[in-house]
């Protein structure tokens, strides 16, 4: 048990825990009660997010602890075990429950019941919130109130939690609970059971005793124990569990098959057994099998023909927003980022602290908050399609084609966001029950072509891809190359899942069992509050690592910058700037000219210098840059990416995009002695990729294999640190983003070599290295 | 094996296979007993039972009996 101290909660303080199933209302009850409202990270160990409010009702202070939707208390996962190990008492972070508050959906009152009958069997005084009653009573159940909560003997109340219609009366009721009224819990479990339950707790109390004295194993668990075949209670070392109990485990569930009561049935029996005991007559009256709403829109949103090619349009919708919505954003805020580096500039001395603030921090704020329009854009639409009900029908459509792959319907969406940007497409995966499955959608999310990947695509393509059309113009060579470059992901990821699915998260083939909601009008509210939620998610999580890496990247390209440096570079062009001055000092004493004429001479005068300016400062920065550590990175791993086509200069800009992919298009400039702020369209740029030649030689550098073997790299490669963070946060450890980073690299690597050497054997041309 | 068709009525004979998928469907209130009526046959197969729909697939993992009841 946790002690006062442990916990985030003061102990004169009542904690309520909501436990219910998913989607019966328990978040909007929580955002609805609760005043102040603490987000605090994940619980120890799983990605369960711990959700507490605070609320003062009478004088008395509660606290509520946010469970996620459970079905039962029958734990299979970890992240299952943290609602059993909360309720229990056993999760040390938090104080047990003194209430718990069980949220039911009045319209699907037999099912919800199912876990009711296990929560009350915890020992816990507990309050049942009858959630939806407007739903209800669309569906014509009448519902004799006084006697269910006889019947179930704890207070029962009615509520329609997202109207907050009720909820003066829940609050009324929990200033009255005094912790001590429990509710009278008899499930029907056949006798055989009950005494199994009871030999079986003793074994664990002499077995546990040895080892610690002090344990005991609730009821519940040793329940739990008997009844879930490989079940996590199992597998998570409670004390006194050892192999001689698990044998015995085994015996007593044969002594109860042969007895007439299998394991696992006879918990389903016995439970729906006292449900039913519980409804009857307490269901005043009910509409059977009448033809909903639901069922017609399903009639047509679920067929095969139809509902798939709304889906198609649906999803054409959407990301046709997210461009159109995204981009003029995405610009702005590129400006704004641009201008403030830029007003930086301006104000601060010249040195590493302004090229720090300006190169290294506000880039790094720029690369966030550039994806954050498109990521946002993004949650705001899988909120929408999953308030409204329609993601499970989307499961459904998507289930054929994904169970191919090895994965289930719920695989898809995660995925196709991930064509936008892999981070929300990552974090919508929580709807995948099946923990193999999950991160597996996890592993090749990345894989999938995300708008980070265009800028270099448009670059290299526009650069080095001739504008061949075919078909009246309607087919081009350069199109092609794009979507063989989507192509490619897609592929890729759809083996990659394959064979982890085969390999290293081998496991059953993936179950795909939902529950079909009614369709609704969504709730502004909710789906903003879960967009702002994902929001923060993605900039805390990523937020920090990002800056962190973005200002190392930023170190290694600045220093160790001899001041020396510029003056030599400057030097070297000192002739060509005297020549200029001369010519004006000429235009001075010229006096035949006309205005116009010496105008004119001015203009000209002027335009060259600036133009002089601009290529001194970019020869600065080259200098500086090949001066630096990331150029002499870029000179160690030469060796390495030569077989790739590549030159030191090309290593360089790839190692310095390891923070976001896009970074790579700048970075050649830079190298490629560009002044900054180039763009992927910029002219300039692309004549001088076109022009760089290996240091020595009059040899090209780019070339049609080089800049393809370049983006099958980009295709393939995990070069985005917002995506390795919130994978961290998502499997809650470094391990898989990691794992992901290296089998993505290896992949892009082997990948890039085989496009060069293919290339080379192709269209001809000298390979290096 | 699920024989039923599209819009007939059957009683569930037994579920078995996967203990964690048998259990989830009793959860989901379906159990040895309950009437469900087919929605969508095929794979995945959408039912209706007590008022709500599950949509699941069966598999490798997991059998499910049905004795098709007259009518419906
Ligand atoms: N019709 C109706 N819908 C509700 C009510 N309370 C919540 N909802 C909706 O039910 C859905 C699930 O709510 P949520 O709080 O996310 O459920 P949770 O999964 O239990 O946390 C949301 O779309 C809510 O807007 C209610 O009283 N009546
Ligand atoms: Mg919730």
């Amino acid at each position: 048990m946790s002690s006062g101290e442990q916990t985030l909660v003061p102990s004169q303080t009542i904690t309520i825990a909501l436990l219910g199933n998913p989607n019966t209302g328990k978040s909007t009850l929580f955002n609805a009660l609760a005043d102040v409202r603490q987000h605090v990270g994940n619980y120890p160990g799983v990605t369960v997010e711990k959700k507490i409010g605070h609320v003062v009702l009478d004088g008395q202070r509660f606290a509520l602890v946010d469970l996620p939707g459970t079905y039962s208390l029958a734990p299979r996962s970890p992240d299952e075990m943290v609602t059993v190990d909360v309720l229990l008492g056993r999760q040390t972070d938090v104080a047990a429950p003194d209430v718990i508050l069980c949220v039911v959906d009045a319209s699907k009152l037999e099912r919800n019941l199912y876990l009711v009958s296990q929560a009350i069997e915890l020992g816990v005084p507990t309050l049942v919130v009858l959630n939806k009653m407007d739903l209800a009573a669309e569906h014509g159940i009448e519902l004799d109130i006084a006697l269910l909560q006889k019947r179930l003997g704890v207070p029962v109340i009615p509520l329609q939690a997202d109207r907050r219609i009720g909820l003066e009366s829940l609050k009324q009721e929990l200033s009255q609970v005094d912790g001590q009224t429990m509710p009278a819990s008899d499930i029907p479990f056949p006798d055989a059971f009950r005494e199994e339950v009871t030999r079986l707790q003793n074994d664990l109390q002499d077995a546990s005793s040895e080892i610690e004295p002090t344990a005991t194993v609730p009821r519940y668990l040793v329940e739990r124990l008997l009844l879930d075949q490989a079940g996590y209670v199992e597998q998570a070392g409670l004390p006194g569990v050892t192999e001689a109990v698990l044998e015995q485990v085994g015996e007593a569930r044969a002594r109860l098959a042969t007895a007439g009561f299998p394991v696992p049935a006879v918990e389903a029996k016995a439970r729906y057994q006292w449900v039913s005991q519980v409804l009857d007559g307490a269901i005043v009256s009910q509409f059977t099998d009448r033809i909903t709403l639901t069922d017609r829109l399903d009639h047509v949103l679920m067929h095969r023909v139809w509902g798939t090619a709304i889906f198609v349009a649906v999803m054409v919708v959407v990301f046709q927003s997210i461009f159109a919505w995204a981009l003029p954003v995405m610009d702005l805020i590129e400006e704004g980022i641009g201008w403030l580096s830029e007003s930086v500039s301006a104000v601060m001395a010249e040195g590493a602290l302004r090229s720090l603030l300006a190169d290294g921090v506000l880039a790094g704020v720029g690369s966030v908050l550039v994806f954050l329009p498109q990521i946002l854009i993004l949650f705001f639409f899988i909120a929408l399609l999953e308030e409204c009900g329609y993601m499970a029908r989307a499961a459904y459509l998507m289930d054929r084609l994904m169970y191919r792959v090895g994965l289930s319907g719920k695989s898809f969406i995660p995925l196709l966001s991930s064509f936008a940007c892999a981070v929300p497409g990552i974090m919508s995966t929580r709807v995948i029950e099946d923990r193999r499955d999950r991160l597996v959608t996890i592993l090749v999310a990345p894989l999938m072509t995300c708008s980070a990947r265009l800028p270099v695509y448009t670059l290299l393509i526009a650069a080095f891809i001739p504008d061949r059309r075919w078909l009246g113009g309607w087919l081009g060579l350069q199109g092609i190359t794009m979507l063989a470059m989507y192509l490619l992901g897609m592929v890729t990821a759809v083996l990659a899942a394959w064979l982890f699915k085969r390999t290293l998260l081998r496991g059953q083939t993936p179950a795909l069992i939902m529950e079909l909601p009614h369709y609704r009008l969504p709730s502004l509210g909710t789906v903003v509050r879960r967009v702002c939620e994902n929001g923060w998610a993605f900039i805390s999580g990523a937020g920090t690592l990002i800056l962190v890496v973005a200002i190392l990247v930023w170190a290694a390209a600045y220093f160790p910058h001899p001041p020396e440096l510029a003056s030599q570079v400057r030097a070297g062009y000192a002739e060509q700037l005297a020549a200029l001055e001369q010519r004006e000092r000429g235009l001075q004493q010229q006096d035949d000219l006309s205005e116009d004429q010496r105008q004119a001479a001015t203009d000209q005068l002027l335009e060259e210098r600036a133009e002089l300016r601009g290529e001194i400062s970019a020869a600065v920065a080259a200098a500086y840059m090949e001066q630096s550590f990331l150029a002499r990175a870029g000179h160690f791993i030469e060796p390495v990416v030569r077989p790739l086509g590549w030159d030191w200069r090309i290593g360089c800009a790839v190692i310095a995009s390891f923070p976001a992919r896009e970074v790579v298009v700048g970075t050649l400039g830079v190298i490629y002695h560009l002044g900054e702020g180039e763009d992927e369209t910029s002219e300039s740029l692309r004549e001088t990729l076109r022009s760089a030649t290996w240091p020595g030689t009059g040899r090209k550098v780019f070339n049609v294999p080089v800049a393809l073997s370049l983006m099958v790299f980009y295709a393939l490669c995990a070069q985005c640190a917002a995506t390795l963070a919130i994978m961290r946060r998502e499997t809650n450890g470094w391990g898989w983003p990691l794992f992901t980073f290296v089998y993505m690299t290896l992949l892009a690597y082997i990948g890039a070599f085989l496009t060069y050497q293919g290339g080379i054997l192709l269209f001809g041309g000298s390979p290096v290295g | 094996m699920f024989r039923l068709a599209a819009g007939q009525v059957g009683e569930i004979a037994s579920i078995s296979g996967d203990p964690s998928q048998v259990h989830r469907l009793h959860e989901l209130g379906m159990y040895q007993g309950i009437k469900v009526t087919m929605v969508r046959s095929g794979t995945p197969c959408v039912i209706r039972l007590a008022g709500h729909k599950l949509c699941f697939r069966q598999n490798d993992g997991l059998e499910i009996q049905v004795n098709p009841l007259a009518g419906g």
